[in-house]
């Protein structure tokens, strides 16, 4: 009976840590069930929820008023009765789909603009309680979030110290705490933490805006001190995070060193070391990979990096005819930024990259024009470009 | 096929009557579209004066839809540039004959109420809804031309208010190719 005459409650809202409150409070309130989610980037972040017309009314005066105190509503509307065939394409439906558990204890989700600041909040997050890192994900415009477990009293001191400690190095976009998390939200948490965790030295991160910045910061990083490179993440918002272990001295400098070289070939957003990350923090965003891979060509490398695609393509056409130089991949960062890697001999890469730089600013914007003389075999490994 | 021609814009409205007016000006072959995340791209191939031509009037057409469009031609193409192609035309894709029309805006909860008032208002069907990053999301419908305009006037009147409205657009008669490219099967 219920899905003949099923009324849809459409909660649209920038930030995740509204949106979390805003389920939780709507299927507490009344019977109404998820029936999709959907992030559309820059924080825009959609629940849709379904029952009676009377259930959905009522959650949603629930749910807008949660959603007020933790974030910024960009739309709320009820359907009252829905035509089924005007919903069924929409990409909705497949993300609540979902095995996952909400599992037992409260939940704590702290909301910040960049990954720099995340890491260092959740680093203090799991120094400060005895909590549980659940996992952690990103929905556009640079913000992301990180969601904890444990038992209320925990999770609380836990998030108040994550926010504090991610407000001294950057900005706090929300926080919430779910004393007793519904089941419902399961389809909202982040997927989670596959990794084991790991002791490592010290952490080191180096936050950029685009690809060609952080290639060019990690490089100088390698090169400067006894650090590994651990990975290349992938932030929202044209966000590329760097991240490199080692004893705290060495990453000081390195990232020190580092920071300076990306700021020259593009835009630097965060520079930090936490000298002694918790393991489930390393786990949880340094991933790990052991498999290195091992004929390293020690070529010349050429970046180049555009906030448009036909600047990017009629950079590379042009690059190709005006020098002996080999395409080797390109890369999708989001947030209009896209780029394109070569390889060749200094002075072949050097000229394509003129030709390249020249070609992009007629058609579009050029981000940067970026050369490697000699690339450091340890980042390799790590390119995210195929 | 010596040459390619691209066609950029913001959102993707922009990008399907650029690709179905280059179509229907010159004897080109659509091969995809691409988008990076606020940015979209159409790509399709022919010979250098084909191309030309539906750059021209493509461009022309998108300009009257969105305010940034960007056309480039690459002649005579190094073989990768082919591969910056993420989305490439489904050619099995069964389509149909009817007219297309485009609602284009920032969020994707004004899209769901939306279609729901189209579709009680018109007898037109939601063929697609494709979303591109940094809040664009567009709505494909199609129907009897008349009943696509009067589905546009209702969501003209419902989204027009909204300070998040991007624009709509009517393609009386769209070639086939841009359905499959947009995923805008029966």
């Amino acid at each position: 009976m219920v899905e003949q005459t099923r009324a849809l409650g459409i909660l649209e809202v920038r930030g995740m840590a509204a949106l979390m409150g805003a389920t939780d409070a709507m299927l507490k309130a009344t019977e109404v069930r998820v029936c999709g989610r959907h992030a559309i980037g820059s924080g825009w972040v959609t629940v849709i929820i379904e029952g009676t017309v009377a259930a959905v009314d009522r959650a949603m005066a629930v749910g807008t008023s949660t959603a007020e105190r933790y974030g910024e509503i960009i739309s709320a509307e009820v359907v009252p009765r829905l035509e089924e065939n005007a919903v069924q394409r929409m990409p909705h439906a497949a993300a609540a789909v979902t095995d996952a558990q909400v599992g037992p204890g409260a939940l704590g989700l702290l909301e910040t603009q960049g990954l720099a600041p995340l890491m260092v909040g959740a680093d203090a997050m799991v120094k400060a309680a005895a909590v549980e890192i659940q996992g952690w994900t990103y929905i556009g415009g640079a913000l992301s979030h990180v969601v904890v477990r444990g038992d209320v009293a925990a999770v609380h001191s836990a998030v108040e110290a994550g926010r504090r400690s991610a407000e001294e190095v950057g900005q706090v976009n929300s926080h919430i705490v779910i004393p007793q998390p519904i089941e419902g939200l399961a389809a909202l948490l982040p997927p989670p933490v596959a990794a084991a965790p790991i002791a490592v030295g010290a952490l080191g991160i180096l936050e950029t805006t685009g690809y060609v910045s952080a290639i060019a910061g990690s490089d100088v990083m390698v090169k400067t001190s006894e650090v590994e490179l651990v990975r290349f993440s992938i932030g929202s918002g044209g966000r590329v995070v760097s991240l490199v272990t080692g004893a705290l001295d060495d990453v000081r400098a390195a990232t020190a060193a580092g920071a300076e070289a990306a700021a020259e070939a593009g835009e630097v957003n965060g520079v930090e070391v936490i000298s002694r990350p918790d393991e489930q923090v390393m786990a949880c965003f340094g991933g790990v990979e052991t498999e290195r891979a091992q004929d390293e060509t020690l070529r010349a490398l050429g970046l180049i990096e555009t906030r448009s695609t036909v600047a990017l393509v009629k950079a590379v056409d042009q690059m190709l005819k005006a020098a002996d130089v080999e395409y080797e991949g390109s890369y999708k960062v989001g947030y209009f930024l896209t780029a394109s890697v070569f390889r060749g001999d200094v002075r072949a890469v050097k000229v394509a990259l003129e030709v390249g730089a020249t070609t992009a600013r007629q058609y579009g914007e050029l981000v940067s024009a970026h050369l490697i003389p000699q690339p450091y075999a340890g980042l390799e490994a790590r390119l995210l470009h195929q | 096929m010596s040459a390619i021609g691209m066609i950029e814009v913001e959102g993707i409205a922009g990008i399907i009557v650029a690709g179905d007016t280059a179509c229907k000006t010159a004897a080109v072959e659509l091969l995809g579209w691409e988008t990076i995340g606020g940015y979209t791209t159409i790509f399709f191939s022919g010979s250098v004066g084909d191309v030309a031509a539906a750059l021209e009037r493509g461009v022309e057409a998108a300009r009257e839809v969105v305010d940034h469009v960007v056309g480039a031609p690459l002649n005579q193409p190094e073989a990768v540039c082919r591969g910056f192609v993420s989305s490439p035309i489904d050619r099995s894709l069964a389509v149909a004959p009817d007219a297309l029309g485009l609602i284009e805006a920032r969020g994707y909860g004004v899209h769901v109420f939306n279609n729901d008032q189209m579709v009680k208002t018109a007898p037109v069907q939601v063929r697609n809804v494709l979303t591109v990053h940094n809040r664009v999301v567009c709505t494909l419908i199609q129907g009897e031309v008349g009943a696509v305009r009067q589905a546009i006037d209702t969501a003209r009147t419902y989204l027009g208010k909204n300070e998040f409205f991007m624009g709509t657009a009517v393609i009386p008669q769209p070639v086939p190719e841009i359905l499959q490219t947009f995923g805008a099967g029966r």
